[in-house]
């Protein structure tokens, strides 16, 4: 089968990736703010027996070599084997969009302009005229909208069309001007005959340029006496119309001048009907309200606040209903298996572990559904607005926003979607204080501690400033560490606001249950392994001899309940001799004085495979220590009885700022580029998390 | 001479000058903004430490260090 393979390049949100989903039923990740996609991906489709492979890159202003990702899009496009450029761009900003069409017109290489969001520019009355784009710029071009997936065939068909014709020479006509003295130096190739890998008009518009490589290759050849002259003299006569003596700034001008006459010569724009109705109105209007300096960032607090009540009252109510779902199948297997080793490692290990984790998926699904909105209206950017000047006095770059907010999700993307900062002060300084927005996974244990220690009415108010708490962290942090580790000045901060758009139904249906899924599954994989081996590692060594010694207390007992509390002296003490319990017991004098006992301590150990073990480990932890009395089944309950509050104070604090999980970690160490860093991290964090949890303790302690 | 950042809300300027390294003019010209160009603010923060100015079909946040750099006139 014939194969071809196809890059998307665009500027960023312009609906790269969304037009690779509709061309080829992939998912790849989108969102309404520059920069979702910072790695290349891959997906193909097949259409009339041809294999079509799409390859989305990050999203580019220009083919500058600013910021890591545009690295990644710019070294794609000139190094890598590819049969076709899809030049993606905005219908609805096409002078902007054609900017970098023109840069990447002069790569020569098989292109196709596609203008996405055709259905956005009719609402605002915006009309172009394919055809005449196609004739002006020699390139094919074709309209398609990715969301409602109209003229998505055409464009399969002409892409099949283009990569199998041979390859058009297309160029970039300049200013007469500029022309005129190509000219001249082509004139002057010709007559001498000149010949090399790149054509004459290469060539020429190269030495105008000043391109130090072309420069240098001509320099020792014969031609270069004359040539020189004649170059010397044309860039003169520029620099004289032009009024400047910078030639970068001469065909930025040219570049400038090329886009507008061209958008302007194939754009008609209707107004009347459609002007105020035009999403761009639309998004003007919203905007006045949401970024409005003085009521702009108490709306956005509320709405954070209301995202958090919402976390906690909503995913409260199934809640119960998951956590007596698996008490019961616990129950249900002792009873059916008896009292036994394997039992025990079903109903104690396997699935209160995993119920524990289970048990807050409710408020994972709610978590990620904000985070979702936030990612695809296009309220992000505008959030990155309203606390750039705060964030920035703290020394963290307007765009650390994005990496930031991605954080609450999960590290593991927020690492990587640091690669949009082009500083790698900026870039690092993000990434250690990532850490602090507390992601996903650490939600459980909030939810589990708040609920302890505030009760329903005031847990999502306490949520709430768990995570404003942990937010305030991460800025002291950053401020220290901008001041003693990566000084440096501000890096300029130019961002793009998008229109806001209301995302389909389906999208965020994805996102979300996307999300669910795989906490389902790491529930039921990794978070399933660790509870077996904590469920081992807390019942063995065998212990003979306590075991007979305290059975012989027990039958001595006179009283029933002389004999209950005996046998739950004896789980316990089985429980602190087991190799869990020893591990536990070595390293508490590390944390007693944050008040943590052993089993807190050994749950911020096993916290470090992933964060959800924490709550998987105290579920079997405590469930193991307690006797099998009904009521103490709850989760929330054996916490509250056995952990004092002060105690959560200090562990909520802790668990706010100590090392992330392992795969963040393996991220990290990729992202930052060394091990070294992975060590700085490692101090900084436990430092930290150790200083602040003993000052929150012993401050909870006087207060409580 | 005045700056983007000496405009007001709801003000209409043309850029004349970007007074910024190439690396920033860069950036600023691949978002519309260069000499010639029309920009109008459409938000300015309380601190006016971040402006949102239109340009062409595009919005664009930027700091008030570098809306000091781009020199406009005002119309
Ligand atoms: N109305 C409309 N919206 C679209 C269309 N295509 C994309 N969008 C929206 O545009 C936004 C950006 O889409 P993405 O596919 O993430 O853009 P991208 O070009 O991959 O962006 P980066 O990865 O950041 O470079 C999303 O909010 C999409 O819903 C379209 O044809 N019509
Ligand atoms: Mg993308």
């Amino acid at each position: 089968m014939r194969s071809y393979k196809i890059v998307m390049v665009g500027q960023p949100n312009v609906g790269k990736s969304m037009l690779v989903n509709a061309l080829s039923n992939s998912r790849f990740k989108i969102g309404n703010f520059s920069g979702v996609t910072v790695d290349k991906a891959q997906s193909s489709t097949i259409h009339n027996a041809t294999n079509l492979c799409f390859m989305d890159l990050p999203g580019t202003y220009a083919l500058t070599n600013y910021s890591q990702e545009e690295r990644i899009t710019n070294e794609f496009i000139n190094e890598y084997e590819y049969d076709l450029i899809l030049n993606v761009v905005d219908s609805t900003n096409l002078e902007r969009n054609l900017l970098l069409t023109a840069q990447l017109l002069e790569k020569n290489r098989n292109m196709i302009l596609v203008l996405n969001m055709d259905d956005e520019a009719e609402k605002e009355g915006i009309n172009i005229d394919a055809n005449l784009l196609s004739r002006t710029l020699g390139v094919p071009c074709v309209k398609v909208s990715s969301t409602t997936k109209e003229g998505v065939t055409q464009l399969l068909d002409t892409i099949i069309h283009i990569c199998e014709s041979p390859k058009p020479t297309y160029k970039l006509v300049y200013s007469n001007t500029v022309e005129q003295e190509i000219s001249k130096i082509i004139a002057v190739l010709k007559n001498k005959g000149f010949k090399d890998n790149l054509d004459h008009r290469t060539l020429a518009i190269a030495l105008l340029k000043e391109n130090p490589d072309v420069f240098k290759r001509l320099h020792s050849h014969p031609i270069w006496l004359e040539l020189s002259q004649v170059v010397q003299k044309s860039l003169e006569h520029l620099y004289i119309h032009y009024n400047t003596k910078i030639v970068r700034d001469i065909f930025a001008e040219e570049v400038g001048a090329f886009a507008k006459g061209t958008a302007t010569g194939v754009t008609k724009t209707v107004h009347g009907k459609h002007a105020t109705a035009s999403p761009q109105s639309i998004t003007s209007r919203i905007d006045a309200l949401l970024i409005q300096k003085i009521v702009g960032l108490p709306i956005f607090l509320f709405l954070m606040w209301g995202l958090f009540q919402l976390t906690f009252r909503l995913g409260q109510i199934p809640m119960d209903g998951i956590e007596y779902v698996f008490a019961t199948l616990a129950n249900y297997t002792k009873d059916t298996l008896g009292d036994n080793q394997f039992s025990s490692l079903l109903a104690d290990g396997i699935i209160t572990g995993v119920g524990a984790v289970i048990m807050f998926l409710p408020n994972i699904l709610i978590l990620f559904l904000g985070i979702a909105l936030l990612e695809t209206t296009g309220y992000m950017a505008r959030v990155a607005f309203l606390l750039d000047g705060f964030f920035n006095r703290f020394g963290l770059h307007g765009k650390s926003f994005i990496p930031l907010v991605t954080g609450f999700g999960c590290s593991v993307p927020a690492y990587m979607s640091a690669r949009t900062l082009k500083n790698d002060r900026d870039r690092l300084l993000t990434m250690f204080i990532i850490g602090f927005m507390s992601c996903g996974a650490k939600l459980p244990i909030y939810v589990l501690f708040a609920g302890a220690l505030f009760g329903v009415e005031h847990a999502g108010n306490a949520l709430f400033g768990i995570y404003i708490l942990g937010v305030v962290f991460g800025l002291v942090s950053a401020k220290i560490l901008k001041i003693f580790v990566f000084k440096g000045k501000d890096e300029p901060f130019v961002m793009e606001m998008p229109k806001y758009r209301l995302p389909s139904l389906k999208l965020v249906w994805h996102m979300v249950t996307l999300k669910g899924i795989m906490y389902i599954k790491k529930a039921g994989t990794f978070i399933l392994l660790a509870s077996i081996l904590v469920w081992f590692a807390s019942n063995y060594p065998n212990q003979p001899k306590l075991e007979a010694s305290y059975n012989t207390q027990i039958e001595a007992a006179q009283t029933v309940e002389e004999q209950d509390r005996l046998s739950q002296e004896y789980e316990e003490a089985r429980l602190s001799n087991s190799y869990l319990g020893t591990l536990g017991k070595v390293t508490t004098p590390l944390f007693a004085p944050l008040g943590f006992d052993w089993k807190l301590t050994v749950s911020i150990f096993t916290g470090l495979a992933a964060k959800e073990v924490v709550v998987a480990t105290m579920g079997v932890l405590y469930t193991l220590g307690s006797d099998v009395d009904e009521s103490n089944d709850k989760l929330l309950s054996a916490v509250s009885e056995n952990v004092p509050p002060a105690v959560m104070v200090s562990f909520i604090l802790f668990v706010m700022i100590y090392l992330p999980c392992m795969s963040a970690i393996a991220v990290f160490t990729k992202e930052a580029g060394g091990y070294k860093y992975v060590f700085y991290l490692f101090v900084f964090t436990s430092v930290a998390a150790w200083l602040v949890s003993f000052v929150g303790y012993n401050l909870a302690r006087l207060l409580i | 001479m005045i700056t983007l950042f000496d405009l007001k809300k709801g003000d209409t300027a043309t850029v004349v000058h970007i007074d910024a390294d190439t690396e920033l003019r860069d950036r600023l010209f691949s978002f519309g903004v260069r000499s010639g160009a029309v920009l109008s603010v459409q938000e300015v923060s309380l601190t006016r430490q971040t402006v949102k100015a239109k340009v062409g079909a595009s919005m664009i946040a930027l700091r008030g260090s570098e809306a000091r750099s781009i020199r406009v006139i005002a119309s």
